[in-house]
């Protein structure tokens, strides 16, 4: 079983400013402020895409190896779903 | 013998209405010179009860840090606008923020702003209205050290609080900005001893974060909150001052928002 990632949680609040995202999550009253790397995580984050797929697809944008990329991008999700960000149940 | 006489007057600050209730008439007219444009506002009945300040302090400068102090932190608190720690100037409409926390220079920035041709619109907050993102005035009296005083070039007609003295914008040879602006810059301050004033481009999103965090209401409507830092964000330009002088910071904000000066 592949580890799909996301989809978000209902009821955030997602704002977006040159690519960047910001947002708040009711559940926990927090604002997350993302980078441009996070943000492209987040908007791949639709649980449809494992952490490989976002692996890859951030790996071909930066134009860097899958493993120079990889402990990045899956500290970046855990970082994502300990803020509540996530779904429960969907990103595994 | 005859009994003190207590001297009364109305303030309305941001919608929260606070009624200074003194015995000396020398404070009271201190108060009703720094807050001018906030009598303005009481004398419109706005239908917000009255919270009483007593000012009973020992000495004049006490009395008045006592009532600023009271005043701006249950004013800002209970706004019905996201308010944000910043200094905010104005010109032909346009205002330019520069969020800070206290003790950082925004004060200083802000009255030499004012000496350097910018008008008014607070020291202490950028109160952003929710229904339209609009910048509200918020042209509470300047509080400068005694460092800033000198650093500002600014007059002798301070009035002494306790460590600070309180300043109107006319006070600096400035006016204040009455009708509501647009934000277009945000300027985050960048002091460091020495440097030479430089204005470089700053990433935008760190201007919402920065508003995010400097907020002093924003947990009262959070979602509305983030929203709004967005978008007034996405309508601004963000920037980083380094500077050294507060006065030729000024000018250069001056000469890159506003343009050149005439020559005398």
């Amino acid at each position: 079983m592949p580890e799909l990632v996301g989809p978000p949680v209902v009821g955030l609040t997602v704002v977006e400013v040159d690519g960047c995202f910001h947002i708040f999550n009711p559940a926990t009253k927090r604002a997350v402020a993302l980078n441009e790397t996070a943000s492209q995580i987040w908007r791949l984050s639709t649980g449809e895409h494992d952490v490989d797929d976002i692996v890859a697809a951030l790996a071909e944008h930066y134009g860097l190896g899958h493993d120079d990329i990889e402990k990045q991008v899956r500290a970046t999700i855990d970082e994502l779903c300990a803020e509540g960000l996530y779904a429960e149940a969907a990103t595994r | 013998m005859t009994a003190p006489v207590s001297h009364r007057l109305a303030v309305n600050l941001l919608g929260s209405v606070f009624e200074v209730d003194t015995d000396d008439a020398a404070t009271l007219a201190d108060v009703r010179r720094l807050w001018q444009p906030f009598l303005e506002a009481a004398a419109d009945p706005s239908g917000a009860a009255a919270v009483a300040v007593r000012l009973d302090e020992a000495s004049a400068p006490q009395r008045l840090q006592h009532f600023a102090t009271a005043v701006n932190a249950a004013a800002l608190d209970a706004a019905p606008h996201f308010a944000v720690h910043a200094g905010v100037v104005a010109y032909d409409g346009v205002a330019v923020a520069m969020p800070a926390v206290s003790g950082t220079g925004k004060s200083t920035m802000t009255a030499a702003c004012l000496r350097r041709g910018f008008r008014y619109v607070s020291d202490e907050a950028l109160c952003l209205s929710y229904d339209d993102g609009a910048v509200l005035p918020y042209p509470r009296p300047i509080a400068l050290s005694p460092w800033s005083v000198d650093a500002v070039g600014a007059s002798d007609r301070g009035i002494p609080a306790v460590d600070e003295f309180l300043f109107t914008a006319e006070d600096l040879g400035s006016e204040r900005q009455a009708e509501p602006a647009r934000l277009g810059n945000l300027v985050i301050l960048d002091r460091r001893e020495g440097a030479a004033p430089a204005l470089s481009p700053e990433a935008r999103p760190n201007g919402v974060t920065l508003l995010l965090q400097l907020s002093f209401n924003h947990y009262r409507r959070p979602e509305d909150a983030v929203r709004l830092a967005a978008d007034v964000i996405a309508g601004a330009v963000v920037w980083r001052l380094e500077y050294s002088d507060p006065l030729e910071a000024a000018d250069l904000l001056w000469t890159s928002f506003v343009g050149e000066r005439p020559q005398p």
